[in-house]
């Protein structure tokens, strides 16, 4: 069967600088594609390739099992919807209208604009409404709505989540779910939101400095991941300093240091180490493998050393 | 090429659509107005009888579209182009359009219909506002104007005067899509037209595209009107190439 999207060697410089290197991604069909990486890795660039948006010159992209080319780009682009950073929605016009303006341009029945509306859980009164008077999460919904309107067999979303309260997060949630059940859609979903991506994702792909450095089923990838150790103590980051400095990886997360390991040996060495520096420790917990955790053990692997506290 | 047109087709609709409740609208209705009432007040402050009444519309037709294709079309054609041009640079919708199934060009020549069309509505705007003053004026000071404003001439100098703007429309669009803003394409009108203005007085003709349509209405001259409409065309081929060639911007 073939790939959703599957590249080789996929090249993209900008000047001098070289954004995506040599991205072989292979994302299967029917699953959910968690793209993850931190700002400047190169994942809106690849993205941006997939789309036909940026002129490709080295590589070769297939999506769902054609090449991607000038002549193709039509007409895979009518089984293809996204969502590129943020939405582009006219500020004069209503949200109807806006669905509308695409409608029109992809040649779809009217009856889309409605079907799309409710599946976004954008109200009637909402999609009245001029987009000019819109939060930026009902922005975001709009943006999702322009992205479904055909129905698409592949769907790519640029941090989807960006703005969205609570309410628009869970919609985006169950839409992807849904989307993930029914089986007709393969989404490609770039976020550094990795709870959201692990609650959604069932395949992921990391990227670090334009290269794709990790890729696969969420599962498979987890199963080798370590879990992770949490200590909560007087002071993490002069923790972190004198576990780096004895040879331990650890970084400071959400007021804690946190250990890539869950052994014995390794959490009663770091308590030593921590101790010995005449910290005070408070409390200690240890997480099954997570994707934050295999996030950045992908880090320690590409060679990345986290100076600041991690979003 | 049918889909080539079927796209085109869908695209100057979804434009159309996209214009609506813009600020577009505000120069293409509010200068052609500006333009009317001086005309009424020059017909309403003219003498009765002390000219024949075909001269002072020949006067009349000749301020107001000179005005119009020197100074006012020109400066409207910067300001719309640059508004539609807005409505993709303001919602970043560049990435958006460029990633439909569509011929990438259609968007192109839809903005290009939009400009022309609106310049065009303008353009009518004041030849029907004339024309209207005019009657106007034959009901309430016959004997400045007894038989109202000449319509055939009329909407000729309409027709010469926009016919010949069509280069500007084309140069400006292209303008407005390469440099979002105002600020490029009107300092770009505002240079040109001064620079017109002085090299028509100094008696050099059309030399610039600025200078097309006021010599085409000056001189009654068709072949400045063909060269407007052969230019413009030219232009427009090469902004459609301009953009498939170009990465859709951020």
């Amino acid at each position: 069967m073939p790939h959703a999207v599957e590249t080789t060697g996929l090249t993209h410089r900008y000047g001098s600088i070289l954004a995506v290197d040599q991205v072989s991604m292979v994302v299967p069909k029917g699953c959910v594609y968690g793209f993850l990486g931190p700002n400047g890795a190169g994942k809106t660039t690849t993205l941006r390739l997939l789309l036909g948006l940026i002129t490709l010159r080295d590589g070769t992209i297939h999506l769902l099992g054609e090449p991607l080319t000038a002549a193709s780009r039509a007409a895979l682009m009518r089984r293809v919807g996204a969502l590129i950073e943020e939405p582009s929605v006219y500020r004069n016009l209503t949200g109807v209208e806006n669905l509308e303006a695409t409608r029109v341009l992809r040649g779809l029945p009217r009856a889309a604009v409605g079907r799309v509306l409710d599946r976004v859980g954008l109200s009637d009164a909402d999609a009245r409404r001029r987009v000019g008077g819109y939060s930026q999460g009902m922005r975001q919904r709009l943006g999702l709505a322009l992205a479904l309107l055909a129905e698409p067999a592949l769907l790519i979303l640029d941090e989807p989540a960006n703005g969205l309260d609570p309410d628009g997060i869970q919609t985006l949630r169950d839409v992807l779910a849904r989307l993930h059940q029914e089986g007709e859609t393969t989404v490609l979903v770039s976020s550094h939101q990795l709870g959201e991506v692990e609650r959604v994702a069932t395949h992921i792909g990391v990227m670090r400095s334009g290269k794709l450095v990790r890729q696969g089923p969420m599962r498979d990838l987890l199963q080798h991941a370590e879990g992770s150790t949490h200590i909560r103590l007087s002071d993490p980051a002069a923790a972190a300093t004198a576990l780096a400095s004895a040879g331990t990886t650890a970084r400071v997360h959400e007021g804690r240091v946190m250990l890539e390991t869950t052994s014995d040996a390794g959490i009663a060495a770091a308590i030593r180490v921590v101790v010995e520096a005449g910290l005070d420790v408070f409390a200690v917990d240890t997480e099954a493998p997570s994707l934050e955790a295999f996030f950045f053990a992908s880090d320690a692997d590409a060679g990345v050393t986290h100076t600041a506290e991690a979003s | 090429m049918q889909a080539a047109l079927t796209d085109t087709g869908r695209a100057i609709r979804s434009q159309a659509l996209r214009l609506r409740r813009s600020g577009v609208w505000l120069p293409t209705l509010g200068i052609p107005s500006v333009a009317i009432a001086l005309a009424a007040i020059v017909l309403w402050s003219a003498e009765p009888a002390a000219v024949p009444e075909a001269d002072l519309w020949a006067q009349i037709i000749q301020a107001a579209f000179g005005m119009w294709a020197l100074l006012l079309l020109p400066l409207l054609t910067a300001l719309v182009a640059a508004q539609v041009a807005a409505l993709e640079h303001g919602a970043r919708a560049w990435k958006h359009l460029l990633a439909l199934p569509t011929w990438k060009g259609a968007h192109i020549v839809a903005a290009w219909v939009a400009v022309a069309g609106l310049t065009a509505a303008a353009t009518l705007a004041l030849a029907t506002g004339i024309a209207v003053v005019g009657a106007i004026t034959a009901m309430l000071q016959p004997l400045a104007a007894p038989t109202g404003a000449p319509l055939a001439k009329l909407f000729g100098a309409a027709g010469l005067v926009y016919a010949g703007s069509l280069l500007l429309v084309s140069g400006h669009l292209w303008l407005s899509i390469r440099w979002p803003g105002v600020g490029v394409g009107l300092a770009v009108a505002v240079v040109g037209v001064f620079s017109n203005i002085v090299l028509l007085n100094l008696g050099a003709g059309a030399v610039t595209p600025y200078g097309l349509a006021p010599s085409a209405l000056i001189g009654g001259r068709l072949d400045l009107v063909l060269i407007s409409f052969l230019g413009g065309l030219a232009v427009l081929i090469a902004s459609v190439w301009y953009l498939s060639q170009r990465d859709a911007p951020a």
